[in-house]
């Protein structure tokens, strides 16, 4: 009896089985699997403004639908779409806690893996607020470095700011090579709009718009990992 | 004249064995018995060159550091590796012993591997040497010519505290605190401080009463340890009542000519689960509730035996599982499916990455389960659950159309990986003008996929038509029905689009719609051979990776350099892996895991495992 029952299991393990190493040789197979993180902040003269942050997996859809037929890959848990949901909601709610923060929006695309998260701020110094408690803690317990002013506007200048610290490359190195391929293909983009026209740009990678009101700029996400590039950039407006 | 064969065939077999001499040390009795014929392994791959490839100079880099430097290399360690190892187990109503034999040339590279505070702990008694680790119950005892390794794991023990053991005073409690207070205070002066310190107001026989349950419990644990040491020095000698192993017929008939690289050997089912439910049923017996007569009706008379081979262009590991007149019949009905043939018109082999197959009947399933059920309680000593489980399962079969379930699915499932495509995808990025504002844009790329094709028997086409149509109708176009006949399945949950079709009695449910196509209008360019027509229908179940068409039809546009050389190497060098689970013959199920290699650059299919370790090893 237990013995029909364990074979049975057994059967529909080396099932499960062959149906994951399908799913995983589909997986593999769709080598390709780069992402796009977009960060868009629209200012105004004032120093108020609103910003949209676009993580679009769309390039890997194929991938990420296989994945999510599958409980673990690597030894790490597969999210559910309810699981992205809920991180969603959570980020929407801690926003909700920071003063100055209003107008909070999120959108989940899971056809094509988009999702955005939006906002308006009174200052700049809201959006710091946003991730100011994150990165304290991290820089106490990991003993890193992190700016906790990442976004600066004063006197017609806006900057963006991104301290590097060297722990990025240590835990890169730390994952193994098929983890490390994740962000072998991946982009980070800002776009900064201004009502002012931009006299000059730090950052040699960024480019201004023809009509000066907008700057842009695209980095792969390796160099940043390794330090090779940075998005630190100082933007002056015309007064 | 038949048995006077079979005898002399036995004594052959025995005598072959018996110049192989550790294995005169496993008593009749044994119930699970592991060999490992060492020449036949050093014959395939010899010392020297493990020792000098990257897994064995791995090996013994670790080795020269775990005893800083006394062992070096593989001879140094004193084990004859040309003779057999074996583990053993033996159990009774008390405890399971488990048993490694190991063979030695000289028992000083043994020795060199201990640490000096190990060699402190080691008895000589002639030319044996031993210790107990009293805490594992294990014993390790050498000579000059074999090691001996027991560990004793007690499945009934009489010796736990009991509820009643807790119900003590609060003055004792109180005086049990105050002495684990002092003891914490001054561990220096223990005998000392139980005697001066502790004054309990009231007599103290419920401190007596531990103090004597643990003097106890240590006799108990050396007259154990001395019964351990007893019992190793009769092993070691071969000192058995009933003889040795190779007297028990059963084994010897199952292990066969002795040229397997390893053979596992279960002899009884039934007396191993006897012994352990000693343990699951907290010391009321084996046959608490009737669960041993429950057992014995299942597990009697089931043995199992495995043997793996590395031979010239495979490795196998074959097993076979025998069993009682009962549960053959149960096994046979639900086992004995009938697979499709008009499946082999659907796929061709030539482009094909493997397949899973099943061949279950839902039929017989069906009509054994009930049956199984009613028989495994109906020896139960609980009145209720004996009568109402069968009348449960007589309900539940007469509830269930047998007959008309297999109608529906017939339990025959082939799942094929039919080939690596590639095809167009679609992606949406985003796209900037002059003063950056963006722009949402969909692109393509080309991808890469293996296909598949799943098959399954079904009489049913009406009603899979039927309710195909509804999920049309209700799928707010997910599902949509083409001119051909086909159902597509697009949804975001899954990456590619699902086809499914009915042909022939047959529900087909694939990832191509063109093959589907084809094969809806009889015009699909099939290809299956012999070989797998036979292995998909001969056994109950099987599976079949061609790794070799894998490994080279894989996608190498996107790959490092290193994965890219790993992966070609992968595919010079493999060859097919099948599993196969046989139908029931003579009261035995066969199954088989088979790892063909290629022969050309590899002396064998070990040395084979070994060259793959050595290039793939970073």
């Amino acid at each position: 009896m237990f013995n029909s029952i364990l074979a049975q299991i057994y059967q529909y393990l080396t099932m499960k089985r062959f149906f994951n190493f399908f799913i995983l040789i589909l997986s593999l197979t769709l080598f390709s699997s780069c992402f796009e993180i977009l960060e868009e902040i629209n200012l105004n003269a004032d120093g108020s403004g609103e910003m949209l942050v676009t993580f679009n997996l769309s390039k890997s859809k194929s991938k990420i639908a296989s994945i999510m037929l599958l409980d673990s890959v690597n030894g790490y848990k597969v999210p559910s779409k309810e699981d992205l949901g809920l991180a969603l909601k959570e980020a929407k709610n801690h926003l909700k806690t920071i003063e100055g923060i209003t107008n909070i929006n999120t959108t989940s695309d899971f056809d094509n893996y988009i999702f955005t998260i939006s906002c308006d701020f009174s200052s700049t110094a809201n959006l710091d607020a946003v991730f100011k408690d994150l990165i304290s803690k991290h820089n106490k317990k990991s003993k890193t470095k992190f700016n906790t002013t990442n976004f600066s506007y004063s006197t017609n200048s806006f900057k963006r700011s991104f301290s590097y610290d060297e722990s990025i490359r240590r835990n890169f190195y730390k994952l193994n090579s098929e983890d490390r391929k994740v962000f072998e293909d991946a982009n980070y983009t800002s776009i900064y709009r201004f009502e002012n026209d931009v006299e000059n740009v730090t950052n040699t990678n960024a480019k201004v718009s023809p009509n000066k009101k907008a700057v842009f700029l695209k980095v792969d996400v390796m160099s940043l990992i390794l330090g090779e590039k940075n998005i630190t950039n100082t933007i002056q407006l015309s007064k | 004249m038949k048995k006077i064969l079979l005898l002399t065939y036995l004594f052959c077999i025995a005598l072959t064995i018996n110049a192989q001499d550790l294995v005169s040390k496993i008593p009749k009795d044994a119930k699970a018995v592991v060999s490992i014929k060492g020449k036949n392994v050093t014959d395939l791959v010899s010392v020297s060159e493990f020792e000098n490839s990257k897994i064995g100079k791995l090996f013994l880099k670790e080795m020269r550091n775990e005893t800083d430097g006394r062992v070096s290399n593989l001879n140094e360690l004193g084990i004859d590796l040309n003779r057999d190892f074996y583990y053993f187990m033996t159990s009774d109503s008390l405890s399971l012993k488990h048993h490694v034999l190991v063979p030695f040339k000289d028992k000083t590279g043994f020795e060199k591997l201990m640490p000096e505070r190990q060699k402190k702990k080691i008895i000589t008694d002639g030319d044996l040497s031993y210790f107990v680790d009293t805490y594992d119950s294990m014993i390790t005892m050498w000579n000059n010519n074999m090691l001996l390794m027991v560990v004793s794991q007690e499945t009934y023990n009489n010796d736990y505290y009991s509820y009643n053991d807790y119900s003590v005073e609060e003055v004792a409690e109180e005086v049990v605190l105050e002495e684990e207070e002092v003891e914490v205070e001054s561990t220096e002066s223990e005998i000392e401080v139980e005697e001066t310190v502790i004054e309990p107001s009231e007599p103290t026989y419920n401190n007596d009463y531990y103090e004597n349950l643990r003097k106890d419990r240590e006799a108990k644990k050396l007259l154990a340890d001395k019964a351990l040491v007893t019992y190793a020095k009769s092993t070691i000698k071969g000192n058995h009542t009933n003889g040795s192993i190779l007297k028990n017929t059963k084994y010897v008939k199952a292990i066969g000519n002795g040229k397997d690289e390893a053979v596992a050997w279960i002899g009884d089912f039934s007396s191993i689960y006897s012994d352990m439910l000693q343990n699951l049923s907290y010391g009321m017996g084996p046959n608490y509730l009737g669960l041993y007569d429950s057992f014995q009706s299942f597990y009697s008379d089931m043995s199992l035996t495995s043997k793996l081979n590395f031979e010239k262009s495979q490795a196998s590991l074959k097993t076979r599982y025998t069993m009682n007149n009962d549960m053959a019949k149960y096994t046979e009905a639900m086992y004995n499916g009938k697979m499709n043939s008009n499946f082999f018109k659907y796929f061709n082999e030539d482009k094909m990455l493997g397949y899973f197959a099943v061949n279950i009947s839902t039929k017989g399933v069906l009509e054994a389960y009930p049956e199984m059920m009613s028989k495994m309680f109906e020896g139960y000593n609980d009145d209720e659950v004996a009568a109402f489980v069968p009348i449960g399962m007589k309900i539940l079969s007469l509830l269930i159309d047998e007959e008309g379930a297999a109608q529906l699915l017939r339990g025959d499932m082939l799942f094929v990986l039919t080939e690596m495509k590639e095809r167009e995808l679609t992606y949406t990025t985003y796209e900037y003008d002059e003063n950056y504002e963006r722009e949402e844009v969909t692109k393509t790329k080309k991808e890469t996929l293996p296909g598949f094709l799943m098959m399954l028997t079904s009489s049913e086409g009406d009603l899979f038509h039927k309710l195909m149509n509804i999920a049309v109708k209700e799928s707010r176009g997910e599902v949509t029905l083409s001119t051909n006949g086909i159902y597509q399945l697009t949804t975001s949950d899954l990456p590619l689009t699902i086809n499914v079709a009915y042909k022939d009695n047959a529900i087909l449910i694939g990832s191509s719609f063109e093959d589907l196509v084809a094969i809806k209008t009889g015009k699909f360019n099939s290809k299956v051979s012999g070989k797998h027509k036979s292995l998909i229908k001969k056994n109950s179940s099987a599976i079949y990776v061609n790794g070799h068409e894998i490994a080279s039809t894989f996608p190498r546009e996107m790959m490092p350099n290193a994965v890219k050389e790993k992966i070609d190497f992968i595919s010079q060098n493999t060859e097919d892996v099948i599993f196969k689970t046989g139908k029931i013959k003579n009261n035995a199920m066969e199954g088989e895991m088979i790892l063909n290699v290629p022969e050309k650059g590899h002396n064998n299919s070990l040395a084979y495992f070994l060259n793959m370790i050595n290039a793939l090893m970073d």
